[in-house]
């Protein structure tokens, strides 16, 4: 039966946390067959749900993550459901959190603003 | 007290490793309630990196549906997704950071598209704009981000360079 799960040393010689793909043996699976290791980085979604846009230019309220990162995050935000979309946000953002913004049309008009978008924000573990 | 952390066999079923959220039990839990569940496939974060594209040189002349097409060899391979957000270039220092390519008797040099405030730091995902003027005339603007087994591709639609960052997620 395969050993789903290592945690210390395998047979390799690594040492750590090895899950593998149900069907492969965690203690000999190549990188590729295995769900967790130490060897690759995983995404870590630091923060997601919704954010209120205000009108052109004024910031949303801060959304912060949950401590300061050190490094900024990737946040997505605005209306991915369906794409592409003309009610376009975009995100300032730092290492502690960011503001969300509406996004100008050609003819500066802002159909983002004052609607409800949700975001999403990921770093990757190191 | 809720098991938070099950790892190998648990009576007469099989295991891997279950980690629940705070307050759940890690083997009786639902999906809902789980931070990690092995029989389900991670995402893996393998791969991110920044580039620069190229500038629309198009705007105003008359061919603006022909964006700039920047190539970023990404050295993956595999089966993966990847998400990008882009921000104006390094090269841009003026505060309009999205503009239309104009094209037609209605439309005449560039068109201001959108302000962002903070050009070090504010970051838009991907968005494409056509527009069909009444009297005929096109205008595009935003960008595209798209990727095949060798390169990434980003259509620029702007008057500027843009600094695209991606991360490569892969989920097989």
């Amino acid at each position: 039966m395969a050993r789903r799960a290592v945690f210390g040393l395998r047979s390799s010689g690594q040492i750590g946390l090895f899950v593998s793909k149900p069907g492969f043996d965690a203690d000999s699976a190549a990188e590729a067959d295995l769900i967790f290791s130490p060897i690759r980085s995983h995404a870590l979604l630091v923060a997601s749900g919704f954010v209120q846009l205000n009108g052109p230019g004024v910031p949303s309220a801060f959304v912060p993550f949950i401590r300061d990162f050190g490094v900024i995050p990737m946040v997505f935000c605005g209306g991915f459901n369906p794409r592409p979309t003309t009610a376009i946000a975009y995100a300032a953002a730092g290492t502690s959190g960011f503001n969300a913004y509406p996004k100008a049309l050609f003819d500066g008009s802002y159909p983002a603003a004052g609607s409800v978008v949700p975001y999403w924000a990921w770093l990757k573990a190191a | 007290m809720s098991r938070r952390i099950i790892m190998g066999r648990s009576g007469s079923v099989n295991y891997g490793l279950r980690v629940s959220k705070a307050g759940y039990d890690a083997l009786a839990a639902g999906l809902d309630g789980l931070l990690f569940d092995s029989d389900l496939i991670a995402a893996k974060a393998f791969a991110g990196n920044t580039f620069l594209t190229n500038v629309n040189n198009n705007l105003g002349r008359s061919s603006p549906q022909a964006p700039a097409v920047t190539t970023a060899p990404h050295g993956l391979s595999g089966t993966f997704i990847a998400a990008a957000i882009a921000r104006p270039g390094a090269l841009y220092t003026g505060a309009d950071a999205d503009r239309w390519s104009g094209w037609g008797s209605g439309i005449t040099g560039t068109m201001v598209a959108a302000v962002y405030l903070d050009p070090t730091k504010s970051f838009a995902t991907p968005h494409y704009y056509r527009q069909n003027f009444s009297t005929g005339a096109l205008a595009e603007g935003g960008w595209t981000f798209s990727w095949d087994g060798t390169n990434f591709y980003v259509h620029n639609y702007c008057s500027h360079t843009l600094f695209v960052r991606w991360k490569a997620m892969r989920v097989g």
